[in-house]
């Protein structure tokens, strides 16, 4: 991100949007002229089509000689005459035109613009004309003391305007008004000149500034807050993990004497009303039972209801807020809270993510492989990261077999027959075999490879063969899939089907089939070395690749 | 008897503490993988116990680096969340004694202390202070 | 006369357009990464990534990292490579023909043997010394692969062949990761079901002035000089803010060189690393974007706003000078080669948005702010500029700048709050203050530089040169 990247862009646009300078005009009110500064490679030809004037007579204003060469004098007089120059409440509206002011009385004001020449000059007589002309009108009508009938912008209106004879001197006496009505009048003229908004940047910009300060007042808020809390919550965590260790250790059966040991410390009980101490104390219990069982969690457990925590937990739970939610349902589930099993197992199709898998999980904990009931009626996704955490909680259980997996596996909805698939491979449910060859004829090629990849581990006499069945038609993933598992599950029968695939175009499927072909094949080193010393290469560093894992 | 306990999570270490001290050990805690390996090498613990994922060093390093070099008499017990067969394997196979999965309990695990307490041989080696290479 | 007029006319409304939709993109941008953070924070209260490291079912990763003459901290770098906790996991380091010790030491000290390993030609590359693994059981995890020199492309593609994850990490040797980095990395892949999750990438900060042992963060520190501290802010701004709008928007044509996680597949079946560009590490990402949007599969590309991995910024302006001079080049190639993706409504938010993003306002800005400023010149010098428009204008646009910076500073107090020290974030505010007068303008220039060396050395831009790797980090 080139965030300043407009720092020197605005450099650009001050000049682009500068260039139409103020012009400004010198001499008396019948002999006007704008002082010119002469640039370098300018000519009177190239000043003259600047001004809307002939090169010849800004020469003869300035007794000058006309020449096309390079002008020696630094500065010109361009006279103002009214082939170029539009007098103040003058009718001939102009195309092109650019402000001229004059300085008088020490003010400066417009007296008339500068008419370069991109039209003639006519009677406006075009409606697209009227806003500037009206804006006109209106400047002068105001020091006319509003006594003009005629209101509105129609175009009659606008023809009508008394030719008034604006002179120089009288118009810079409300130079201020015009000066005004003249950016009005400008901005309404349909473009959008930034120039004009010099003081909406201005002013914007201190806003900005004004903003930048609060930001860092904030911050430094912020940071005092924060050091703070942390500090204070330095203190309270050596006293949380004193007495969450020490009723951790606690041996005693008897109820009275254990809630002796639960008692607060005087320090944690004043804090104790803050919501923040509390979570700070369901934190730790949390992260204390994670890795403990036996007497130790359940006294974590006991410890948890005592200080009343539960209660927070269960107000979470209500919460709308998603984040908050999710969380009461993990501390619920984390301190074995299975009362509250069945609101939470509502939220198990949730339409918020977290709260879904936080629900699924809690349910697990719970319930175990019964709790996996959910999935039959699960209509979103369970994501990698949620079946891996499920299959986690659910390998540390003593139970192995998940109830219902046949139906699961018809499941419409895909991911749940890919996680039946993989919780049917971690658990080796051999009952499933036909089940899982089934779902090799599954429209989803992600479910067919999670089949292929299950069928590594409950595999029976007949699995190489429908595997070799299905190969022809599979996607390179899942071939490369089919001959890994045909490794573990080959036999010799395969052997004439693994040496064909040697031949496949990817180096993968060469490789696999040549690993596969070993353990399936007891001359395979002989098969493979026979096409290595035909072929060459690949086949001599699969050959070698090979022998290598031999070895080792 | 002499115990080092290497775990980051501070209550843990702490409740381990307790427990072990209870029992009747000299503790020393260490609450990272870097503490604990300075520690082995100036106290010259009985018995280790070590969490793996630990900031600075693994409890896997430690275990290599006690049973490759500093001492290898010293048993250790490898305490870990981590419960699956490959990391079990490759902990036993760096030299780890013993293997305690989370969660676990902690009157199981004194028992099993207890086991190496009797197994200990009379004279401990001194450490001879000679690591192997990738340790410098 | 009316024909100047016109031309001029466009010229600066194209230019205040142009700006005035960067400052509203900015705008969006602050809001976009309000909103993605705050998601981000508050999802991540509640997850424990350690459960990944020990399941067998996390998806496998190959760590590919290239090497080139970095004899003096290979040993250290590979040691931290290492001890990443996970389970399915192999580092592949890729000694792309050093002509220090680098690969002696790796032998020596990891104990390696050369072995006859089969590698996959599924990306040319050039032809291979050898294949290393160790002979201890410690370092089963490691592959040393000794290759001709051939650019850092070339060697990323070389440990692509030899991966065998599913997904691979690319990583610049010399980084530091944070503990849990691989993890935060490869969560992401795993959280969508409907949609391929085809890479994913982290934050990168600048390690300067750390304090760092035994190749792992112990400290961190604000770095001490100007340079590197001008660029701790600007990778503050770019990572919190832009890229995680950009993600937000499932936009983003880059993640870090430094450390990006990929589809092992998907690389292999777009091709690989381009070895032809300095810009590698967009150029693969846009690739593969547009290889998906083609096929009109579902995807995702994400980021996480977590800083992962640190690295040593440049400290002098030459180097700094050639770094903002490859990036500039590596963007140009990479937009040049996918140009067909620009405004057009097949590829997509990539084509109609990114894409056109990154043409305007990353790669043409250099050119457009040295337009800006040499008109602004001449016409100051012929008397045409309107100061007080300007001054307001240029004050407008610092404070803008500032606000932005500090809106950055703020994210990051409130969400990772990496510098601790009050003083420190005192110092990024003055940094920020001095940025747009100092830096930036050096940065510009470079820029540029990269610009005119891309116009001249199109026609010979053949065969790489054999330089070693500098960073390619971009932050924008």
């Amino acid at each position: 991100m080139r965030i300043l990247l407009t720092i020197i862009t605005c450099f650009f646009l001050a000049a682009a949007f500068g260039q139409k300078q103020k012009f400004i005009a010198g001499g008396s009110s019948t002999d006007l002229y704008i002082n010119h500064k002469v640039a370098s490679k300018e000519t009177y030809s190239s000043i003259g089509n600047r001004y809307n004037i002939s090169p010849q007579k800004i020469a003869y204003y300035n007794n000058l000689e006309f020449h096309n060469g390079k002008l020696l004098a630094k500065y010109l007089k361009v006279p103002l005459s009214s082939q170029n120059f539009v007098r103040m409440g003058d009718t001939r509206i102009v195309e092109g035109l650019t402000p001229v002011f004059k300085k008088a009385n020490g003010k400066m004001g417009i007296i008339g613009y500068l008419n370069r020449g991109l039209m003639q000059p006519k009677i406006s007589e075009d409606a697209s004309r009227e806003d500037l002309s009206s804006s006109i009108k209106d400047s002068v009508r105001e020091k006319t003391t509003n006594a003009d009938s005629i209101a509105g912008p129609s175009r009659d209106s606008v023809t009508m305007v008394a030719p008034q004879p604006v002179v120089a001197k009288k118009v810079t006496a409300v130079s201020k008004e015009f000066r005004i009505d003249n950016n009005k009048a400008n901005r309404k003229r349909g473009f959008f000149r930034p120039k004009e908004y010099v003081k909406e940047f201005f002013s914007s910009a201190v806003t900005l500034t004004v903003i930048t300060f609060c930001l860092i007042g904030l911050i430094y808020f912020y940071l005092s807050v924060k050091k703070k809390a942390f500090l204070s919550r330095q203190r309270l965590k050596t006293h949380v993990v004193k007495l969450i260790s020490t009723a951790i250790i606690n041996e005693d059966e008897d109820q009275a004497a254990q809630d002796e040991t639960f008692e607060l410390p005087r320090m944690l009980m004043k804090q104790f009303q803050s919501k923040d101490v509390r979570q700070l104390v369901i934190d730790e219990l949390i992260v204390a039972k994670k890795s403990l069982r036996g007497k130790a969690a359940l006294n974590l457990v006991q410890l948890y209801t005592y200080l009343g925590l539960l209660k927070d937990s269960l107000e979470k739970l209500k919460s709308e807020k998603w984040y908050i939610k999710a969380k009461g349902i993990q501390e619920l589930a984390m301190m074995d809270q299975s009362k509250m099993m069945l609101p939470i197992f509502r939220q198990t199709n949730s339409k918020n993510e977290f709260v879904r898998m936080e629900a699924q999980s809690a349910i697990v904990h719970f319930g175990g492989f019964k709790g996996l009931r959910f999935l039959h009626i699960l209509t979103y996704p369970i994501s990698d990261w949620q079946q891996i955490k499920l299959i986690e909680q659910l390998s540390l259980l003593s139970e192995k077999e998940l109830p219902d997996a046949n139906k699961l596996l018809q499941s419409k909805n895909h991911s749940v027959v890919i996680f039946t698939l993989k919780i049917i491979s971690v658990f080796h449910n051999l009952a499933l075999h036909d089940d899982v060859i089934q779902c090799l004829h599954h429209v989803n090629p992600d479910v067919r490879y999670h089949a292929i990849k299950c069928l590594t581990n409950i595999y029976d006499d007949t699995t190489a063969l429908t595997l070799q069945d299905v190969y022809t038609t599979e996607v390179i993933r899942n071939r490369i899939a089919i001959l890994q598992t045909l490794k573990v599950v080959g036999s010799t029968e395969q052997a004439d089907f693994l040496y064909l695939q040697l031949f496949e175009d990817d180096d993968s499927i060469k490789l696999a089939a040549a690993s596969a072909l070993i353990e399936c094949c007891p001359d395979a080193l002989e098969l493979i070395g026979e096409v290595s010393s035909q072929k060459g290469y690949p086949y001599t560093n699969i050959l070698h690749h090979i022998k290598e894992g031999l070895t080792v | 008897m002499k115990i080092l306990i290497a775990e980051d999570e501070p209550l843990m270490l702490r409740a381990l503490e307790l427990k072990l001290k209870k029992e009747g050990y000299e503790v020393i805690a260490c609450n990272n993988g870097k503490e604990a390996i300075t520690q082995i090498g100036l106290s010259e613990p009985d018995l280790i116990i070590t969490d793996i994922m630990m900031p600075f060093s693994s409890g896997l390093e430690i275990v290599g680096m006690v049973k490759n070099g500093i001492n290898r008499n010293i048993p250790i017990i490898v305490l870990s969340s981590m419960g699956q067969e490959k990391i079990v394997e490759e902990a036993f196979e760096m030299g780890a004694d013993d293997y305690v999965t989370k969660p676990f309990s902690l009157t199981e695990l004194a028992l099993r202390i207890k086991r190496f307490v009797k197994q200990q041989p009379k004279v401990i080696l001194k450490p001879q202070g000679v690591p192997v290479k990738p340790y410098k | 006369m009316i024909w100047f007029d016109i031309i001029s006319g466009i010229i600066s409304y194209g230019i205040f357009l142009y700006s005035l939709s960067l400052v509203i993109i900015y705008v969006l941008i602050g809001i976009f990464s309000i909103i993605e953070t705050v998601r981000h924070l508050r999802a991540n209260s509640f997850t424990d990534f350690r459960l990944l490291a020990s399941s067998p079912l996390a998806p496998s990763v190959s760590i590919i990292a290239p090497a080139y003459n970095e004899g003096a901290t290979i040993i250290e770098n590979v040691r931290s490579l290492l001890s990443i906790y996970y389970s399915n996991l192999e580092v592949i380091i890729i000694n792309d023909g050093s002509t220090d010790d680098c690969l002696e030491k790796l032998v020596d000290v990891y104990e390696l043997k050369k072995v006859d390993e089969f590698i996959r030609h599924a990306i040319p590359t050039r032809p291979i010394r050898g294949i290393y693994k160790s002979t201890n059981p410690v370092y089963k995890k490691l592959v040393v692969i000794d290759k001709v020199n051939g650019g850092k492309a070339d060697a990323l593609n070389t440990g692509i062949n030899m991966a065998c994850n599913d997904y691979i990490v690319s990583i610049d040797v010399d980084c530091i990761l944070e503990q849990d980095a691989l993890l935060k990395i490869v969560k992401p892949l795993m959280d969508e079901n409907s949609k391929r999750v085809i890479a994913s990438g982290g934050v990168v900060r600048i390690a300067n002035s750390c304090i760092i042992e035994d190749g792992s963060l112990v400290k961190v520190v604000l770095p001490k000089k100007y340079l590197p501290r001008v660029q701790a802010l600007e990778y503050i701004r770019a990572f919190l803010l832009g890229r995680m709008a950009w993600s937000k928007l499932n936009g983003l044509l880059l993640i870090s060189g430094a450390f990006g996680a990929f589809d092992k597949d998907l690389v292999i079946k777009c091709g690989g690393y381009n070895p032809n560009t300095v810009g590698e590490d967009m150029e693969l990402v846009v690739r593969m974007r547009r290889y998906m949007e083609e096929r009109k599969e579902p995807y995702l590309v994400k980021y996480i706003p977590d800083p992962l991995c640190w690295t040593e910024a440049p400290t002098s302006f030459k180097i700094l000078a050639r770094q903002r001079n490859r990036w500039m080049r590596g963007m140009i190639e990479t937009l040049r080669a996918h140009k067909t993706m620009f405004f057009n409504p097949r590829y997509g938010l990539i084509g109609m948005i990114s894409y056109p993003y990154w043409f305007f306002f990353e790669m043409l800005a250099p050119v457009v702010e040295t337009f800006g400023l040499l008109s602004f010149l001449i016409m100051a010098i012929v008397g045409l500029v309107e100061w007080h428009f300007f001054f307001s204008i240029l004050f407008f646009i610092v404070a803008f700048g500032f606000l932005f910076s500090t809106f950055a500073i703020l994210m990051e107090v409130m969400s990772y709050h990496q510098y601790k020290k009050r003083t420190e974030i005192l110092k990024l505010l003055l940094v920020a203050l001095t940025e747009p007068f100092v830096f930036h303008p050096f940065v510009v220039w470079s820029s540029l530089q990269g610009f005119v060396d891309y116009l001249k050395k199109k026609k010979s831009w053949g065969t790489m040169t054999r330089e070693g790797f500098k960073k390619v980090i971009v932050p924008n």
